[in-house]
């Protein structure tokens, strides 16, 4: 499955001859396309990196990346146990170890370091010291990266990653051997075996062939014999008597039967799988694409970053936190300058509308005069209809005194106070009737009128004085005077003053 | 973390960071005065446009005087004049009570001014703080006649007064009445 449109070349550099394929990234690996190999001695790395480039060019490559793996020109692969030491000396340390090993001047060094594998039989405590780091070390003078960099430089081409063989090997052949304690891989280049072995999927050890052209050298399988039985020693040597189970042998399909052929199908004792190739160095590139293709690959050049990188590069992670709350404050501020647009805006609708209330309120002078005509004339009338009513009360009252008194009766006085409390009065009079039961009769009436004239009346009647009637002409009529008190309650007198009721409802005034 | 490995460049950071937290903090709280002010200035608009809204509403909802209204009015000024009295005009209203009396038909009429501290007369009042308040004075009554005489009098009294007392006792000819009346005086001003 293709993942990716760019495009992405894998090369080797060898002193006799340059090999170059496009790969595609897939889920499980890569995948190399039409592969081209052109044998034929590289006096130097730089020539032999001006004959990539041009075969590049030649083939319409722009600024795809391109990612290389050295074979001989002075490059070297190793691996090194240093004493436990901070990350930040470790190059320093691993490049005089280089420079002193062997002996390359100004080295450029790229290491990784390897899973730690505990040599010990006992548990380590925290009084011992930590574990020894086993580093993986690519290194090369720097001449040799400037002159592989410089026809790229030139030419526009990038070159992403520039590594040596044993990498793309050890990439290789974790490809290929299913995970285990240790492995083993002979590859052929330009008819020449290199061969690598890993430990627990870290390089433990490669070998190349003498810097001689295939044809001088002894017949490939012997060759590579050699190198499987170095490496076996030295592996089980190194590594607590690690062996691998098989040996990979990738190449073209002669060189993988020649191989398969020895010892009846053994090389140093280890079982053949072959792995044929073709070209058998497509197989080398592959391993170089698989190593290009990891985050930590080692490499002498450093990796042009993608964008996201050289942004977080160029600010710096911890500028953006640093930055962050001054992000927040500018939102903040952005925030306080709407909010204050809001008041304005706000000020300015209080503005308008204080505008227009001044303006209603000015014509509100004459409504209030007439509202104000209005209401008194109101109280007036309601005054004027609580007078009227509180003196046609009265009359009404003393026509009703005058109605309680039947003919047999006559009224002498009649006395009447007004008061908040109510009416108080008094009355007194007389029947004349020829029987004493019928002048006490005609009082009754008179009593009964009076605390009938209004609603909640009271009276009371004094003693009855018996006497002679004035003016009789027979002894047979009798008189009899009474006084009798009363008291109105203020819902039916004539009180004056207080707070009228509206006459008229004021809803039925016109206004 | 020792003084010694506080860095130059760690102390850099340590100061724009706490720089930044500043202007953070000020700016927050510039956010939330802003947020306040907003929100009271808001509140003031409300209550301007409110207003605004009920000034709006009662002048739309006021209806000028007719010619009726008016007319209306100059009655009501007519009538008002006689819900009180000036204190200097109290001949004037003996002579009108002692005229309605008579016209009623009452005899031997008699006015008399008569201090009022003793009636309890309470003023008369009404809406729009409208009130007619009792003079220091009232007026005593005596006449003869009729009972009905006496009822079409009280009926005819005039709204300035108001009874407080009466008596009525027969007598050799027509009974004699005795009537205490209270009496309000017209506010000041223009009424």
């Amino acid at each position: 499955m293709r993942l990716a449109t760019r495009r992405t070349f894998a090369a080797l550099l060898d002193p006799f001859g340059v090999a170059i394929a496009e790969y595609e990234r897939e889920r499980a690996g890569v995948r190399i396309l039409s592969p081209i190999v052109e044998p034929g001695t590289n006096p130097t790395a730089q020539a032999a990196a001006e004959r990539l480039v041009t075969l590049l060019q030649s083939r319409g490559v722009g600024a795809s990346p391109v990612n290389i793996a050295l074979s001989g020109f002075g490059a070297v692969s190793h691996t090194m146990m240093i004493p436990s030491a901070p990350p930040e000396v470790l190059e320093a340390v691993v490049a005089r170890e280089v420079e002193r090993i062997f002996g390359i001047v100004d080295p450029v060094v790229a290491f990784s370091v390897a899973r730690p594998r505990e040599r010990r039989s006992r548990r380590r405590t925290a009084d011992d010291h930590p574990l020894p780091l086993r580093l993986v070390v690519c290194g090369a003078p720097r001449a040799l990266v400037d002159a592989v960099t410089e026809p790229f430089h030139a030419s526009g081409l990038r070159l992403e990653t520039l590594t040596t063989l044993a990498p793309a090997l050890a990439r290789l052949l974790g490809s290929l051997e299913p995970a285990g304690s240790a492995a083993a891989i002979v590859a052929t280049a330009f008819g020449r075996p290199f061969t690598a072995f890993t430990v627990d999927g870290d390089l433990a050890l490669q070998l190349e062939p003498p810097h001689a052209p295939a044809n001088v050298l002894a017949a490939l399988p012997l060759l590579a014999t050699e190198q499987v039985e170095r490496g076996l020693l030295f592996v089980r040597q190194q590594f607590r008597g690690a062996a691998p189970a098989r040996l990979i042998v990738s190449g073209s399909a002669d060189e993988c039967d020649a191989l398969r052929q020895m010892s009846g199908g053994t090389v140093s004792g280890l079982p053949v799988a072959v792995h044929p190739a073709d070209p058998p160095e497509a197989a080398i590139l592959v391993g170089t694409a698989l190593e290009a293709e990891r985050r930590d690959a080692l490499s002498f050049v450093a990796r042009p970053e993608r964008l996201g990188g050289r942004l977080r590069t160029a600010i710096g992670v911890s500028a953006l936190t640093l930055l962050l709350p001054f992000a927040a404050a500018l939102l903040l501020m952005v925030t306080s300058l709407v909010l204050a647009a809001a008041v304005q805006g706000a000020q300015r609708d209080q503005a308008t509308l204080r505008q227009h209330i001044e303006e209603r309120a000015a014509t509100l002078g004459a409504l209030r005069a007439v509202a104000a005509r209005r209401a008194m004339v109101d109280g007036e009338r309601t005054i004027l209809a609580q007078a009227r009513a509180e003196h046609g009360t009265l009359a009404t009252l003393l026509a009703r005194i005058a109605f309680a008194a039947p003919p047999a009766v006559q009224i002498d006085s009649l006395t009447l106070r007004v008061d908040p409390r109510g009416a108080l009065g008094t009355v007194t009079a007389h029947a004349v009737s020829v029987s004493g039961a019928g002048a006490i009769t005609a009082i009754e009436t008179l009593y009964a009128g009076i605390r009938g004239l209004a609603p909640g009346t009271t009276a009371t009647i004094g003693d009855l004085a018996w006497g002679p009637a004035a003016g009789a002409t027979d002894s047979t009529r009798t008189a009899v005077a009474v006084g009798v008190e009363f008291k109105v309650p203020p819902a039916a007198a004539p009180v004056g003053g207080g707070r009228g009721v509206p006459a008229v409802p004021s809803s039925e005034v016109p206004r | 973390m020792s003084p010694a490995r506080v860095t130059p460049q760690r102390r850099w950071d340590l100061t724009v960071l706490v720089a930044g937290l500043f202007v953070l903090a000020v700016s927050g709280w510039v956010v939330l005065r802003a947020v306040a002010r907003l929100s009271s200035e808001r509140a003031e608009v409300a209550q301007l446009r409110s207003e605004a809204d009920r000034l709006l509403q009662l002048r739309s909802s006021f209806v000028p005087p007719t010619r009726a209204e008016s007319l209306a009015w100059e009655a009501a000024d007519v009538d008002a004049r006689a819900l009180g009295v000036d204190p200097a005009e109290r001949l004037a209203l003996a002579r009108t009570i002692a005229r309605l009396a008579e016209n009623a038909g009452l005899r031997g009429v008699q006015a008399q001014f008569i201090a009022s501290d003793t009636l309890g007369v309470e003023p008369r009042t009404a809406a729009a703080g409208i009130s007619y308040q009792p003079a220091a004075f009232g007026l005593r009554l005596v006449a003869r006649g009729s009972y009905d005489d006496l009822q079409r009098l009280i009926s005819r009294l005039p709204p300035s007064v108001t009874v407080r007392a009466m008596s009525a006792a027969r007598t050799v000819g027509p009974p004699e009445y005795r009537l205490v009346l209270g009496v309000f005086v017209r506010p000041e001003g223009p009424s």
